[in-house]
């Protein structure tokens, strides 16, 4: 049994336009199919395993203690939004927040608790199911989805951590999740998605989280994979930016056989900052591949991004970061940089940086290097008493923080500090 | 302390120190003056142990022990410390944080527990009024955005931070103003005791003038071709090194 004849076995929903949206994008899905090679935006990567294996919904998800042990690492002061092999787990989920204007949970609550208009509204209109199958794969095994929805001018006060876990199980598990994160005008939030797969099977998280920022709003974003390795993971954040709003996404892929993320900003107004930033590390026979678009429609923005990579092993790392300047996007500041740093000689790195640029008034930059750690760093900190080993630690370490200092939950960037410094180790 | 006998050494097959004898004594300060590429670098990355010099002949024996079978870290947590030419910028590691490491690596290699918080910071304070470095400036990233003279300044910082035995200074003086220069000697001369030494290289006579030397030699082309008393740096700065040249028959 292949992914499309999964499409058969979903749940239904409530919602007469999300039945009839599952009903199109599977007609797309029929008539796109999924990414081969040959697709230029799939050159690296090949998704036939993906396509190919038996994968299948966990519909009556049974969470076992063990999971719940999982949980302690989180034991943040955070809204904790867990979703057990797929499905929203409203059980093991801590909801805070007191506003009751603000909404975090899943869309079928959002739908009977009067928040139809906030889904109708944005549901499905940023995430393009004509772009890959896997877009059209998602929106047609809509599960429980998750709708976070923060209104006018408010504030979630806790960061928001949503835990996705697949668990052991006797069968290949299917995930399939779905967010949609709306801020409004002057709103403003924090949200993490954190992934662990832990099965001994193999498991595939098919994700994709729309997100609008209505005018001055504010946006932290973290999406944090710490899959096991034989886990896949092809995940879409498409983002919808309005005047003077502020979008600072962060990816950190550690984990996983084969990830694909695809992360698109459309900055569509003016006064907007854009960041992406992202960290990657891939070893044994890992592949990590990070799709960037920054697409400024509109003149006067700016976004900068900031990727780098370890590559270790027999591991390969793909960024692909594409800056789009359309011809009313005068005025506009771009910025891209990725690096990376080979650990072995069988780590592959595939970087290209796309500047795509129809206005003639901009400021644009990109630059990628790929190197070793610098040899003469080493001695220096070798001539002062400390290993060779050490010092390739604190090196990488200090390579790393730069970015992982960016992530503006506390509680999450220690953990994935004392998280590095294992990996390091 | 260290004695050097009959040291060759190659950097890319080509031979750079071609022969050198030196001894150095528990609290004493030797002075290395000579022209440019006359091996003078070499010799400091040698007892330093840089990788990419070659030792094709001669032995270096420091406190009793083959000082070139030993790793580069070994070396700096028996007690050598080499001051750099060129200090390295490590972004992302602050120098508060780099020599915490430090300290603790060459405690746990002579059977010490790692040094107390309090104490460290104690520790901080002082050396860095040794050499009037700003307490600020050590949290920053190692040498990131450091001029010359404060890279040279927080070599010195680390040396007395780190209390060697013997401490070698690379051509430290160079690109030093007068003040950094007095600055830097100061530091140096209030680390000097009766129970270490250090072998200072310069390519002028100027930083001698504050870190008065017991011994001076002078490198040229690969040998120690003459040694003195400070007055022998006192007469190159006068006639400058083809003296040296002439008197060796060059």
């Amino acid at each position: 049994m292949g992914l499309k004849e999964l499409l058969n076995t979903s749940k239904k929903h409530g919602s007469k336009s999300l039945e009839s949206k599952r009903k199109d994008a599977l007609a797309t899905l029929e008539q796109t199919g999924f990414p081969t090679k040959s697709h230029e935006e799939w050159r690296f990567t090949n998704v036939s395993t993906i396509v190919n294996k038996d994968f299948r919904l966990d519909k009556e998800p049974r969470i076992k203690k063990l999971e719940i042990e999982k949980l302690d690492e989180y034991k943040f002061d955070a809204n904790i939004v867990v979703v057990y092999n797929g499905t929203y787990a409203k059980e093991l989920s801590k909801i805070h927040e007191k506003n009751d204007k603000i909404f975090i949970g899943s869309f079928a609550d959002a739908i009977a608790s009067g928040h139809e208009k906030v889904f109708e509204g944005h549901f499905g209109k940023y995430a393009n199911d004509k772009a890959d199958g896997f877009t059209a794969l998602n929106t047609s095994m809509i599960n429980s989805g998750l709708l976070l929805y923060v209104p006018k001018n408010a504030v979630i006060e806790k960061p928001v951590v949503i835990i996705n876990f697949i668990e052991e199980s006797d069968k290949d598990i299917f995930a399939n999740h779905r967010n949609l994160i709306v801020v409004e005008t002057g709103g403003k939030a924090d949200v993490s998605e954190v992934f662990y797969a832990n099965s001994k099977h193999s498991s595939f998280s098919n994700t994709v989280t729309e997100i609008f920022l209505g005018e001055n709003a504010e946006l932290h974003h973290n999406k944090i994979q710490n899959e096991g390795a034989e886990a896949y993971h092809i995940g879409t954040t498409q983002v919808e930016q309005r005047n003077h709003s502020r979008f600072y996404s962060m990816v950190v892929s550690w984990g996983g056989s084969l990830l694909r993320n695809n992360l698109n900003s459309v900055i569509n107004g003016e006064g907007i900052d854009c960041y992406f930033r992202g960290f990657y590390l891939v070893k044994g026979k890992q592949l990590i591949d990070n799709h960037t678009l920054a697409d400024h429609a509109k003149p006067n923005s700016h976004s900068n991004e900031f990727y780098k990579g370890l590559l270790d092993e027999e591991g390969t790392g793909i960024f692909n970061g594409k800056i789009m300047v359309r011809q009313d996007a005068q005025k506009t500041n771009a910025y891209q940089t990725n690096t990376n740093i080979l650990l072995s000689n069988d780590a592959t790195i595939n970087s290209k940086p796309q500047l795509e640029i129809f206005a003639d008034d901009v400021k644009c930059s990109h630059g990628a290097t790929t190197g070793q750690i610098n040899p003469d760093e080493v001695f220096y900190l070798r001539s002062r008493g400390i290993s060779e080993s050490e010092a390739k630690k604190l090196l990488l370490s200090a390579y790393v923080h730069e970015i992982i200092d960016e992530v503006a939950n506390e509680e999450l960037k220690e953990l994935l500090i004392k998280r590095l410094e294992k990996k390091l180790g | 302390m260290l004695i050097i006998k009959g040291l060759k050494a190659e950097v890319e097959g080509k031979e750079i120190l071609k022969g050198i004898d030196l001894e150095v004594k528990k609290g004493e300060v030797h002075a290395i003056m000579g022209p440019n590429g006359s091996g003078k670098s070499t010799l400091a990355s040698v007892l330093a142990g840089r990788e990419g010099y070659e030792v094709t002949d001669g032995e270096v024996i420091y406190n009793g022990k083959n000082l070139l079978d030993i790793e580069a870290e070994e070396r700096a947590r028996e007690g050598i410390f080499l001051a750099f030419q060129y200090p390295i910028e490590i972004p992302g590691v602050s120098t508060t944080n780099f020599m915490k490491t430090s300290i603790n690596e060459i405690r746990k290699h002579n059977g010490l527990e790692p040094m107390k918080a309090q104490e460290f910071m104690k520790r901080l304070r002082e050396k860095a009024a040794l050499v009037e470095l700003d307490v600020e400036m050590t949290k920053r990233y190692v040498n990131v955005g450091f001029s010359g003279g404060e890279k040279k300044r927080n070599e010195i910082f680390q040396m007395a931070m780190l209390e060697p035995k013997l401490g070698i200074l690379d051509e430290t003086d160079s690109g030093l103003d007068i003040d950094a220069l007095k600055i830097v000697a100061n530091g140096v001369n209030k680390l000097r005791s009766n129970d270490n030494a250090f072998v200072v290289i310069t390519h002028y006579q100027r930083l001698l003038e504050y870190i008065v030397p017991d011994f001076v030699h002078v490198l040229y082309n690969g040998r120690l071709v003459k040694s003195g008393d400070k007055n022998l740096a006192l007469k190159l700065e006068e006639v400058g090194y083809d003296w040296i040249k002439e008197s060796i028959g060059a």
